[in-house]
């Protein structure tokens, strides 16, 4: 019996990790027919991405205007980030995974950085970038857990959210 | 001027004692490659497949052995720099991530052990683990100091450092670090210890012989590589998140620039006093940079994920 807990002490040990030595990169970027000021608009305000991202279930947010906590539609949990860097000037934020949630994004830690880039004849392009790390950083993850099932969550994530901006602005031009 | 300039580095070069060329040997984590890359000539002399993920790099004194570690599969390479051959595979388990080198009558691998929080001491020509020392959790960095005959391991997930004894398994001390301790630097003549910190974006330097915290400075975004010129006039930091490096006036630790480069940056390396190379995680290329001019020279392509952890220039 003895030996059982120990096992499992083990075990649950090994999910726990917080970041790996080995990350994984995402780059997504969609254009979109309007100016870049007007995605800027939608995108601003680091608290509100319950407003145009389709996965966000509900906001929870902290009093600090740079941290955000939210549910994902269909997942148990939240996850809260917190703003890195921000630049109204150069339409672009950084942010990190302040408190990690492997029940709702199987990831120990990411960086993302979402940036507006004016184009020609009134079109732009937003670009989002992550370094993350698969929420079992052990040697040996379970599939849920491993590299494979972070990329496609964070992908899922990033290309839902592009999709609906552009859905959204388009639409409303 | 462009004669000029040829002359004065080639003087430059040859003040700081170099006989052959400097030969930067550099991982690219994602393609399982490491690139061996002749930075004088500007030229790529090798491309070798390795075992899967290579992060850590430690080079021998005489400049022709490189160790890469794998963390993802337990093991570290060696490579024949010359011949731009693996020559050997250390299985040694776990997550080797930092690497640092000792040489005497024997050369001594010394690498951090992710997972297990440990110090892994490998004998290289028997290819076997000889030793292995507790230190905190999720060691990252590791230097060792001849002089003092010591071990500085950057604990990350316990923001300290762990100072342990070079010839016996024992702990001098342990000092307190910011949030996320990653890369470690010791000045080129041993007095002062550097260490970056991640997440609280901090640089301490502590006095070595006695251990006290010296100077604390804030950085730029997620400083994830220390370096000091060989003349000790200049340090020089990546900022990650900024995708940018900051160079800082030594000892006194003013800001002097910041340089922009390729895509999340992370280490950097010096070519004379005047130029660093840098390599850019995201963007899968590395920065020429010259720091008098504060301007990016030149961006050479790499491969995916290319990324070394510790010292990968040879002398």
């Amino acid at each position: 019996m003895k030996r059982v807990f120990i096992f499992l002490l083990v075990v649950v040990c090994q999910t726990v990790f917080a970041h790996g030595p080995t990350p994984q990169k995402l780059e997504q970027s969609i254009s979109i027919e309007v100016k870049a000021e007007e995605i800027w608009e939608v995108i601003k305000d680091f608290q509100a991405i319950a407003n145009w991202h389709p996965m966000i279930n509900k906001m929870n947010n902290n009093e600090s205007s740079s941290e955000r906590t939210y549910s994902l539609k269909g997942k148990e949990g939240e996850l809260t980030e917190s703003l890195d860097e921000y630049s109204e000037q150069d339409l672009f934020y950084s942010y990190r995974l302040l408190q990690e949630n492997i029940d709702v994004i199987p990831v120990s830690f990411h960086s993302t950085k979402i940036e507006v880039v004016a184009m020609e004849n009134n079109t732009s392009k937003v670009n989002w970038e992550v370094r993350f790390y698969r929420a079992d950083t052990g040697n040996f993850p379970p599939e849920h857990l491993s590299d494979e099932a972070a990329v496609m969550a964070m992908e899922e994530f990033a290309s839902s959210g592009l999709q609906a901006l552009k859905s959204m602005l388009e639409k409303s031009k | 001027m462009m004669r000029v300039v040829l002359l004065a580095s080639i003087v430059t070069f040859c003040c700081i004692g170099m006989s052959y060329a400097q030969i930067a040997v550099i991982p690219n984590q994602t393609d399982n490659t490491v690139s061996i890359y002749d930075v004088k000539k500007n030229k790529q002399l090798a491309l070798l497949d390795v075992p899967k993920s290579p992060v850590g790099v430690a080079i021998s004194r005489d400049g022709e052995f490189a160790y890469i570690t794998h963390p993802e599969v337990g093991l570290i390479t060696e490579i024949d720099i010359k011949r731009g051959e693996v020559v050997k595979e250390i299985d040694i388990g776990g997550q080797p991530f930092g690497i640092a080198i000792h040489e005497d009558w024997r050369r001594l691998l010394f690498i951090t052990d992710w997972t297990r929080d440990a110090l892994v001491i490998v004998d290289t020509e028997r290819g076997l683990v000889i030793d292995l020392m507790a230190v905190g959790k999720s060691p990252a960095g590791v230097v060792i100091d001849e002089n003092k005959k010591r071990i500085y391991v950057a604990n990350r997930e316990d923001n300290s450092i762990s100072v342990l004894d070079l010839e016996t398994p024992r702990q001098h001390g342990l000092l307190q670090t910011g949030q996320g301790p990653y890369a470690l630097t010791l000045s080129p003549d041993g007095k002062k210890l550097f260490v970056a910190s991640v997440q609280d974006d901090m640089l301490i330097a502590y006095d070595t012989d006695t251990l006290e915290v010296d100077k604390k400075i804030k950085t730029g975004g997620s400083p994830y590589a220390i370096v000091i010129s060989p003349n000790m006039k200049k340090i020089v930091i990546s900022n990650q998140r900024e995708d940018s490096i900051s160079v800082f006036a030594y000892p006194e630790l003013l800001d002097e620039r910041r340089i922009n480069v390729g895509k999340l940056p992370e280490a950097i390396s010096f070519i004379g006093n005047e130029k660093v190379l840098v390599t850019n995680w995201f963007s899968n290329d590395w920065s020429i940079v010259d720091l008098s001019l504060g301007e990016e020279l030149q961006r050479i392509p790499a491969g995916e994920g290319t990324r070394a952890f510790g010292s990968f220039m040879t002398e």
